[in-house]
């Protein structure tokens, strides 16, 4: 489920599955999230820490759709941090560590614009899409 | 006294005591005094592994819960055998020891410190999770913590070291020895008295069993 990672940018930290699972990531397990048509859970910030994102695997069975990964800014307003995928009908696609930009998601607490609450999020088009992550973080 | 090497070197995992060795281990707040009739590795394998979260019968550990400590069946041995064991989580979660279940091990006064994932970073031989158990009903039970805060649906703990066979040692008391005399020794010697081991017992590498 999770290893440590002993060599790159990343050593020191674990590689988990998100914390997330279930339809809109609402259970707090880890896990495949089933999107919902808007916003999903895919990884809870853990209180006091930071993560990044090291791979997003999912599977379409539905219609053309897309994918907008990010955080959540505090006016509940989507920030999108990797660009946009498409999400072809029947198929299975990902994003590598060396697609995914090294971004470190964290907490910043402060009011909308200027905050965002450093969850990883994915904004999808259509419900029903199958997605599991991998993230880098502490303990 | 000891003739091999300290029992927690900080490299891969040795063997504590040679065949024919005499250890004197303290147990039950008492030295017993052995000697090793047969040693045997215990490699890193899928049998040493125990997965916590289905050995309490649960289906996960909660978000920063705890899974109440466990007997680790696998760990449980019989009268004369000793194991030496090294160990770490291979999920994401801490594990603490307890010797005889009621008796914390890597404690202190105010603390139990706990072996982490991350433990191997500062420590790749995993020396500082050394215990050993001894003999019949004197089992490791081990409690799990997950500092996640979400559930996790497995807890694997991986262990490996040396399992050694051992015979109690009988001292040679002089023909002419009182019983008063032969319980002095025998006192002296449970005290772990050096110069009487020493006399009676011959060189030896002092051991600490469960945690006291």
């Amino acid at each position: 489920m999770s290893h440590l990672i002993t060599t790159g940018r990343y050593a020191g930290l674990i590689a988990k599955a998100g914390n997330r699972s279930g339809a809109a990531g609402a259970v707090l397990i880890p896990g495949v999230v089933i999107t919902i048509g808007v916003l999903s859970m895919l990884h809870q910030l853990p209180v006091g820490r930071s993560f990044y994102v090291t791979k997003i695997m999912w599977y379409n069975p539905g219609v053309l759709a897309t994918l907008t990964f990010g955080t959540l800014s505090n006016a509940a307003v989507p920030v999108p941090m990797f660009p946009t995928q498409m999400a072809l009908p029947g198929l299975a696609d990902g994003l590598s560590e060396e697609e995914l930009i090294g971004a470190e998601f964290m907490l910043n607490s402060q009011a909308a614009p200027n905050g965002w609450d450093g969850n990883l999020y994915v904004a999808a088009s259509i419900a029903l899409i199958q997605i599991s992550v991998e993230v880098a973080e502490k303990t | 006294m000891s003739e091999v090497a300290n029992i927690y070197d900080n490299g891969p995992i040795s063997l504590i005591a040679r065949i024919k060795d005499n250890i004197s281990v303290y147990t039950t707040r008492k030295w017993f005094h052995y000697q090793v009739v047969y040693t045997e590795p215990w490699p890193r394998s899928s049998p040493l592994r125990i997965e916590m979260v289905a050995a309490a019968a649960v289906t996960f550990i909660a978000g920063n819960g705890i899974i109440a400590k466990q007997l680790v069946p696998i760990l449980q041995v019989t009268d004369g055998e000793m194991l030496h064991v090294r160990f770490e989580p291979l999920d994401d979660v801490e594990g603490a020891v307890y010797e005889q279940a009621g008796t914390g091990k890597f404690v202190s006064r105010n603390t139990h410190a706990r072996v982490d994932m991350a433990t191997c970073l500062r420590d790749p031989y995993l020396a500082t999770s050394t215990f050993f158990i001894m003999g019949y009903q004197r089992d490791m039970n081990l409690e799990v913590r997950n500092p996640n805060p979400v559930a996790l649906n497995q807890a694997r703990f991986q262990f490996s070291g040396f399992r050694y066979t051992i015979e109690p040692i009988t001292p040679q008391y002089p023909a002419n020895f009182t019983d008063k005399q032969k319980e002095d020794v025998r006192k002296a010697l449970a005290d772990g008295d050096k110069e009487t081991v020493a006399q009676y017992i011959g060189p030896t590498t002092w051991l600490p069993a469960e945690g006291r």
